[in-house]
């Protein structure tokens, strides 16, 4: 039988076999990859949070196997939400992540909580921790970016994440980087906005150094921190203390 | 008379798109993907790889349809099959290559537009038999991937001082990684001077030919 390729049913017919075999070819495929898609998607959290405390519990953050990071994780990492009372935030709630010395889960080492904004090019994510009494930075480490390739970009490497840990900053001889909420107008971190001249600066004991040619990244990164930051103080009060 | 591209046939087709018809030196196609992945060797090398899979296997597939594919929606058809083998390395690449595809990710989605696909398709592919559709679009892809590998050898080392990730030898002593090689200008620059130097060494080698055959 030769078929009329121009007729309406020969066209309509073909399209809607074509456009179903492709269509379960792409499903196939999704479908076997999604267990590992959802597991990456997990591990990058894991990883971050883990990466966070490490140098707290004397363990590399970097160099841990998957295995190990997601047995730390369940082990010393307890999950949960603060009530945020910024109504401007328009979010209700914060996640926020305990950690603990040990599986006991007797010690606080502090706690994580997730910081976004939107960076130079595009949004930056990433998770900031505090220290138990939520007075004093523990670090950061940033999961989302697309900044700059190897200007705004190296937000990530440890170079610029290290000047918030403590003993980063012990070794250079500065304070630990205070995150209280500040004085009335004034910052909670500044990035890159010159050393403090003295005791009575509002910069002191909160001054991070910015990356050099990524000053838009720079800025960016000091304005979600503080945003982020100022939820969390408004929120912890209730949370973090009645775990402790 | 017959257009040179259909008596064009097997590996020969591989061969013209790798040089005398390439992508990228010779068609200009493909610009968008060439200025934005190549700032660094590995994320260039997976664009490229699904780039090669792209063109091949759709290739291949509109040439085992052309037959059955009504003239009036042959484009309709073409776009799902290169957005099926798209999808595919999209997918892929999210599973086994997380952290590139948060990279690369918007661009790999944007094979399904490139030029070079829906050229080869629909000039060869469409009209040509399996085995040779087959080769001109590997010749494609391979044509366009080794230029990408090309520009981002230079500005992986230029800008950053590394390849494939790996530092260069004592490069503090006698480098000062240049930024301007890892922003996209860096890309202009770069492809640019090779479209240049690839174009004059064919016209001049064309026009020696043309000279021989004039002094017979």
């Amino acid at each position: 039988v030769k078929l009329d390729k121009k007729h309406p049913a020969y066209v309509l017919g073909y399209m809607v076999v074509i456009s179903a075999l492709f269509t379960a070819g792409i499903v196939a495929v999704q479908i076997a990859t999604a267990d590992r898609v959802e597991r990456n998607e997990r591990m990058r959290k894991y990883r971050a949070i883990v990466t966070l405390f490490a140098p707290s519990w004397k363990l590399k953050g970097g160099a841990l196997p998957d295995d190990r990071v997601v047995e730390l994780f369940r082990q010393r990492i307890v999950e949960g939400e603060l009530a945020s009372p910024d109504p401007r935030g328009g979010r209700a709630t914060i996640k926020v992540y305990r950690a603990f010395e040990s599986e006991e889960k007797r010690k606080l080492t502090g706690a994580a909580f997730p910081v976004r904004g939107n960076g130079f090019w595009a949004p930056i994510e990433g998770y900031f921790a505090v220290t138990p009494d939520g007075k004093e930075a523990l670090g950061v480490v940033f999961v989302e970016q697309r900044e700059t390739p190897g200007l705004g970009g190296r937000i990530t490497e440890k170079a610029f994440t290290n000047r918030f840990r403590p003993e980063w900053r012990k070794e250079k001889g500065k304070e630990p980087l205070e995150v209280t909420l500040p004085d009335q107008g004034q910052k909670i971190i500044y990035i890159g906005r010159g050393e403090p001249t003295g005791a009575k600066d509002p910069r002191h004991g909160r001054s991070v150094d910015a990356i050099t040619g990524a000053t838009q990244t720079s800025m960016a990164v000091e304005r979600l921190l503080n945003q982020d930051i100022r939820r969390f103080q408004g929120a912890v009060d209730e949370g973090l203390r009645r775990v402790e | 008379m017959t257009p040179p591209q259909a008596q064009t046939k097997g590996t020969q087709a591989l061969f013209t798109q790798l040089w005398e018809e390439n992508p990228i030196f010779r068609q200009v196609l493909g610009i968008c993907s060439a200025l934005a992945v190549t700032n660094l060797m590995f994320n260039t090398l997976l664009m490229c790889l699904g780039l090669i899979w792209a063109t091949t296997m759709s290739s291949v597939t509109v040439s085992l349809l052309r037959e059955y594919t009504p003239p009036r929606v042959r484009m309709m058809v073409q776009v799902l099959i290169i957005a099926v083998y798209v999808i595919m390395v999209d997918i892929a690449m999210r599973a086994y290559y997380p952290d590139i595809h948060r990279v690369i990710g918007p661009y790999v989605g944007l094979i399904i537009t490139n030029c070079i696909v829906m050229g080869r398709l629909e000039v060869f592919a469409s009209k040509n038999p399996v085995g040779a559709a087959f080769w001109d679009g590997l010749g494609a892809g391979i044509g366009y991937s080794f230029v990408l590998l090309f520009v981002a050898f230079i500005r992986e080392s230029m800008g950053f001082g590394s390849l494939f990730g790996f530092e260069l030898p004592a490069l503090e002593r006698w480098w000062h990684s240049w930024t301007i090689m890892v922003m996209p200008a860096g890309a202009f620059f770069v492809l640019a001077i090779a479209i240049w130097i690839a174009r004059s060494y064919t016209l001049r080698r064309e026009a020696k030919a043309e000279q021989k055959a004039g002094g017979k």
